[in-house]
């Protein structure tokens, strides 16, 4: 299996390559150049996937590939390898497979940009990173490409380098990643103190014997680890970043906060499901923080006007879910999850993307409106995401989500509250996916001097396909279900059926989508017409439009006090403090040489006078005693 | 004679000379003063050179004997440009190395 | 071959002495040759050196001072062969870029020969007293370096380094004699020599006073909080060339100074107050990352966050393990060359735009690409990007904190303080190169220009090292590791304490 490594070394190329040369080939090649690497990691994800598949299910687990001998230090030792199990093939399938429609449907989008060859070069670095991510094999490389995904998600949120706001976007978003790849690696050294050792098949093997349930380092050291996935799924408290990251070019909020980087967490959860089985206590909170999540991003997508913005929250909402999901134990359907979530948000997000081309990069839904006609295929293709994120019957998000929300009634880990909770989340779903769709696409467009127009093919086809699985991806959750059974020691979820539950679940989906459609269904706010829900929600919407004021919040919290400390430590700790203490001391040497120098009259016979009197003291002391 | 003579003259013309020293304010008077101790101590070693049988005593002295003409061209010297700058001759006066 | 290390700067200095300034070109020759020729024979060290071999190697001696027993005695082990190759790197580096300014002296090019010589000296001898002189060696080129050539308050600055240096070195005098005199108690024979005097068990209450005057010596030089108070003047004033020296090379020798003497020569003290000196050194990280987050001068930016890295350093070293151990000579070697790259850019800033206020930049991106991509690279190795060099040291040195059992009980607490450190160092940076690189800015000057060929082939195997030892930090990492698990396990076979001293005679 010595070619999974070309998977890994395909983008790098790509990255390194277009950075190098991106300027100097013609503009026309930088596209497909990038798409080809990524492209060509596909290929070898797919052999890869008909490898494992070839092999019996119990020897699909624990395939390490060792490159060289990375590093020795005392007892601290380390290879660079990779780890081909059904986990990492099948999020790898995610991040090839949609990151290569992303990548050819960013050719079409970026056209006229200036640095398109950078664009793809980050693109691939992104490729790259997140394949380091999932393939590695012990949680040094682990923190690598996560803190390579943080720098490529970085680069791409500030890709606009002359906008403010996407350079200070793109800073919040660094910050935040930083805190949790601090605690990854605290983390890390937690597992090397307890383990002698980082790789994840010792560490996996190890943990069931040495550890009993809900032992305090067993917490601590899932908890630490969920301070990296927390960041970087953009949950309660360490969200903030996500909405803000939406000032990137639209293909990148397609690849990065929705299909493929912020699901990391999830998948680190799922991975190390060894760990987290010992400790129970951090999967309720896991799952507790994810449906809170869930709802609360719901709540505040509801009044949102940037279509991205709307889409992003959408998206923290949908990765609670991921999170409900690993945190009640039944991992592969929370992985099932992340891969439909991947098809149709990617979809979400590159029709949004459609759609802000279209408009002459305008993202305020008031401004659209009527889309219906000029872009049939956008918003047929948009349609079919809505409708998969809503969890509409018989779409791919049905059966992922719903296989989400019975196993939270079901599952032993689980109790009613996040059932209701969940449920509600849905409800909201359905609410704000369709207030979108109804503003962007029905009614009259209310901006003048737009005249919106179908996209080209090159930016279709990715739609089309995406809208494919969108659909149909559904039907393969019993295949994943078996593909992913060998890495979570053979458990394969129950499928629950329950209809009275299942007409609960879509009742309330379907109640959000009417609630959308008796607001919006004419295009959203006419000319003069204020937002019904503006009205109905009016003492509370203000706290959602302004995200509770968390944003706020973490600024008078955090932010100010850390740089006016800065200010005051430098100012009076430092100058007023240490270093007038040191220049005391020299100042105080001074002053005393001073009152010594007093002794040096400058008079010639009081200086004979006191070496005479010495002498004769010396003398007197020789001689008499 | 004995050796007892040598040193108490020695020692006496040894205090006139430091007293002298201390007491006058004229830098003049004050180098025949320390011109007066250097000279008791040339006559100590003079008077022990001949008690001992040795000549070294009396080479050393030399030695001082030269010294001091050397260090009374320099004192002289600077002397005379202190004069010359501060029309006065008052150790008490000149006192700029003070501290 | 070491001794023609330290003798060929100093011959140039001399002959730098005696040619007619007028004559450029001779003197381009002269610093440019000897400092690459110095470069080369240091990495011709490097590549000499067997990395498992622990013992000292390439080891010259000859006696010097036979009354004393005093020798000429120079050698490298593992540790010192980086520091080594480090220190002549950037000498030859900021020598190239001196040369590349407008007005060249010719005495500040033999003073800052004879600072390399002095670095050199220090990080290779092999004798007490030999060591001590080389010390005493840096200070006085950088004194006129820095009072001279310096801008801004330059004596208080120069005076304050000098003297403030001075009260350590002269404690660390007075310990060098007390260790050989401890030495010369048991056995009767007298000798500086380090590889001697290690071996030399010297009772509990006598460590702890002579590690804390080498202590004070090395903590000033390094310098740790809280003896830090002379370098935000002394970087402040110091002109770029000789500030890369300073950070790169000679606050290294402080650390070293710690691994060479006060590990080995004192391992009960060592252990004793290893953590209240981690304590230190800890707050020290935080403390130099805070002030760092608050500066709007670049220069000084850079300069805190150094305090804030040496910190990390120290650390490292206290943790009295190997991974802390080997964690810190990789980050000593790491932070040479990530923050004499950042001066660099500091000072090419500052020439182009004429300031440093990091208020006054914005936007210098679109005119200057190729600095745009090399002070990202940089920036993300100074703020520990994994894959990057400086991730690799800061790892070792947290895990080697962690697993300390000589602070058990806080090294929780100076390892989240070190993330911390990780965090506010994400701040700062992207403070720095953000707001001088990015956003949009109409009024930039219009006769801008991108770094020029010279600018780019300096800072370029700067680019390259945080990459290789990013991703192969292993033969760095075997170079270190055995001479780090022999300074940690050297065994005293000499005994002095008083009541095994009777049994010997």
């Amino acid at each position: 299996m010595f070619y999974t490594w070309l998977i890994l070394i395909l983008p790098l190329l790509g990255f390194a390559g277009l950075s190098w040369f991106g300027d100097r080939i013609p503009k026309k090649l930088v596209g497909p150049v990038g798409c080809a690497t990524v492209g060509g990691s596909f290929f070898f994800t797919l052999i890869a996937l008909i490898h494992l598949l070839s092999m019996e299910p119990g020897e699909r687990v624990g395939n390490v590939q060792t490159l060289y001998h990375w590093i020795q230090s005392g007892n601290f030792t380390l290879d660079l390898a990779i780890l081909i199990d059904p986990l990492s093939v099948f999020m790898l399938l995610v991040i090839t497979g949609v990151g290569f429609l992303i990548h050819v449907y960013s050719i079409g989008y970026m056209e006229k940009d200036p640095n398109i060859d950078t664009f793809f070069a980050y693109l691939n670095l992104f490729i790259f990173s997140m394949s380091v991510l999932v393939l590695a094999a012990d949680f040094f490389f682990l923190i690598v490409g996560w803190a390579f995904v943080g720098l490529a998600s970085y680069l791409l949120i500030g890709f606009w380098t002359e906008k403010t706001s996407a350079v200070f976007a793109a800073r919040k978003a660094f910050v935040m990643n930083v805190i949790g790849d601090v605690g990854m690696v605290i983390a890390a050294f937690m597992i090397f103190e307890n383990f002698g050792s980082i790789t994840y098949m010792d560490v996996f093997a190890q943990a069931p014997e040495k550890f009993l349930a809900n032992d305090d380092t067993m917490l601590l050291i899932t908890l630490f680890l969920l301070v990296g996935a927390f960041a970087k799924s953009a949950q309660i408290p360490l969200h903030t970043w996500l909405p803000d990251a939406m000032e990137g070019p639209t293909p990148v909020s397609a690849l990065i906060h929705a299909a493929t980087m912020v699901t990391a967490g999830v998948y680190l959860v799922a991975r190390c499901h060894v760990l987290y089985d010992l400790a129970p206590y951090t999967m309720m909170l896991v799952a507790a923080v994810g449906v809170i999540t869930a709802l609360f991003a719901g709540s505040m997508g509801m009044v949102q006007y940037d279509i991205k913005r709307v889409i992003a929250y959408s998206t923290m909402s949908q990765l609670g879910y991921m999170f409900l999901a690993v945190g009640i134990g039944v991992y592969s359907v929370g992985m099932f999850h992340l891969m439909t979530h991947a098809f149709f948000k990617a979809l979400l997000f590159l029709g949004a993307g459609s759609v802000i081309h279209s408009m002459n990069d305008e993202q305020d839904i008031r401004k659209m409106g009527g889309l219906k006609e000029s872009m049939p295929i956008t918003y047929y293709t948009f349609l079919i995401g809505t409708l998969a994120l809503c969890g509409f019957p018989l779409t791919a998000g049905y059966f992922s989500k719903e296989a989400i929300i019975m196993s939270s009634w079901y599952a032993e880990g689980s109790n009613p509250v996040f059932w209701a909770l969940a449920i509600a989340g849905a409800g909201m779903t359905g609410f704000y996916a369709f207030r979108v769709f109804f503003y962007s696409f029905f009614g009259t467009c209310r901006t003048a001097e737009a005249h919106p127009h179908e996209s080209p093919t090159i930016m279709t086809y990715p739609l089309l396909i995406l809208a494919f699985f969108a659909i149909f991806a559904g039907f393969g959750a019993p295949l994943a279900h078996s593909f992913l059974a060998p890495v979570f020691g053979g458990v394969v979820p129950e499928h629950h059926t329950n209809g009275f539950l299942e007409i609960i679940a879509v009742g309330v989906a379907l109640s959000g989508i009417i609630v959308a459609a008796i607001f919006y269904a004419e295009g959203g706010e006419a000319e003069g017409k204020s937002d019904g829900l503006k009205e109905l929600l009016a003492p509370i919407h203000d706290v959602l439009f302004r995200k509770y004021y968390i944003d706020e919040l973490y600024d008078v919290l955090i932010v100010q006090p850390v740089k006016k400390t800065g200010e005051f430590i430098w100012k009076t700790g430092e100058q007023k403090g240490i270093d007038f203490v040191v220049d005391e001391v020299g100042a105080q040497v001074k002053e005393m040489s001073r009152l010594l120098s007093i002794w040096q009259s400058g008079k010639v016979r009081i200086y004979a006078l006191n070496m005479i009197a010495g002498t004769v003291f010396v003398l007197i002391f020789v001689v008499f005693l | 004679m004995g050796s007892q003579f040598v040193l108490i003259v020695s020692a006496s013309i040894f205090c006139i000379g430091a007293t002298g020293f201390l007491i006058r304010k004229n830098p003049l008077v004050m180098f025949m003063s320390l011109e007066l101790m250097l000279n008791a101590v040339n006559f100590l070693l003079i008077g022990y050179s001949h008690f001992l049988k040795s000549l070294d005593g009396q080479i050393f002295a030399l030695v001082v004997m030269t010294v001091a003409a050397a260090e009374v061209v320099v004192g002289l010297g600077i002397i005379l440009t202190i004069f010359r700058t501060r029309h006065e001759l008052n150790v008490d006066e000149i006192d700029a190395l003070k501290g | 071959m070491l001794a023609l290390i330290i003798a060929i700067p100093l011959i140039a200095a001399i002959a730098l002495f005696r040619i007619p300034s007028e004559n450029k070109e001779l003197v381009r020759k002269i610093a440019l040759g000897s400092s690459g020729l110095v470069f080369l024979l240091a990495f011709g060290v490097f590549l000499g050196f067997d990395s498992a071999n622990s013992a000292m190697q390439f080891v010259h001696e000859c006696s010097w001072v036979s009354v004393l027993n005093i020798q000429f005695k120079l050698g490298v082990d593992g540790v010192s062969v980086l520091m080594v190759l480090l220190t002549a790197l950037l000498a030859c580096a900021s020598i190239f870029y001196y040369l590349n300014g407008k007005d060249v002296s010719v005495t500040f090019l033999a003073l800052m020969l004879v600072l390399e010589a002095g670095i050199l000296g220090v990080f290779m001898a092999l004798d007490t007293v030999l060591f001590y002189v080389f010390w005493e060696v840096m200070l006085i080129p950088a004194y006129f370096l820095i009072g001279f050539w310096g801008e801004g308050d330059r004596v208080y600055a120069t005076t304050k380094f000098v003297i403030y240096t001075l009260v350590g070195s002269l404690l660390m005098l007075v310990a060098i004699i007390g260790v050989t005199i401890a030495h010369y108690e048991a056995t009767h024979i007298l000798t500086f020599d380090i590889q001697t005097l290690v071996h030399t068990e010297i009772p509990k209450s006598d460590q702890i006073w002579m590690f804390i005057c080498f202590f004070m010596a090395f903590a000033i030089k390094v310098p740790i909080f809280p003896f830090h108070s002379w370098l935000p003047h002394a970087y402040g004033a110091a002109p770029i060339p000789v500030l890369v020296l300073l950070t790169g090379a000679m606050s290294k020798t402080g650390a070293y100074g710690f691994i060479r003497f006060c590990l080995p020569l004192f391992p009960d003290a060592a252990e004793m107050m290893g953590f209240v000196i981690a304590g230190m050194a800890a707050t020290g990280m935080i403390y130099g990352a805070w002030i760092a987050i608050a500066q709007k001068d670049i220069k000084s930016l850079v300069a805190y966050s150094s305090v804030s890295h040496l910190g990390f350093i120290v650390l490292g070293i206290f943790a009295l393990n190997d991974q802390g151990l080997d964690g810190s000579v990789l980050q000593m070697f790491n932070h040479g060359i990530i923050a004499a790259a950042l001066f660099f850019i500091v000072d090419i800033l500052e020439k182009k735009l004429g300031s440093r206020d990091l208020s006054q930049m914005r936007g210098l991106k679109g005119k200057m690409p190729i600095l745009y991509g090399i002070f990202m690279l940089i920036t993300m190795a100074a703020l520990g990007l994994p894959g990057l060099n400086g991730f690799v040291g800061e790892f070792l040195i947290l895990a080697g904190v962690w697993t300390s059992s000589s602070m058990s009980g806080l090294a929780a607490i100076y390892v989240l303080m070190g993330g911390l450190t990780i965090t506010f160092a994400a701040i700062y940076m992207l403070f720095f190169f953000q707001g001088a690189m990015q956003e949009k800015n109409e009024e930039l000057p219009t006769d801008l220009t991108d770094i020029d060929k010279k600018q780019i082939y300096m800072l370029l195997p700067a680019c390259v090292l945080i990459v290789f030892i990013g991703l192969f930090p292993k033969p760095f990492v075997d170079t270190i590791s055995p001479t780090t698990k022999h300074i940690l396990t050297i065994e005293k076979t000499v005994k002095t304490s008083k009541g095994h001293s009777d049994e010997h005679h």
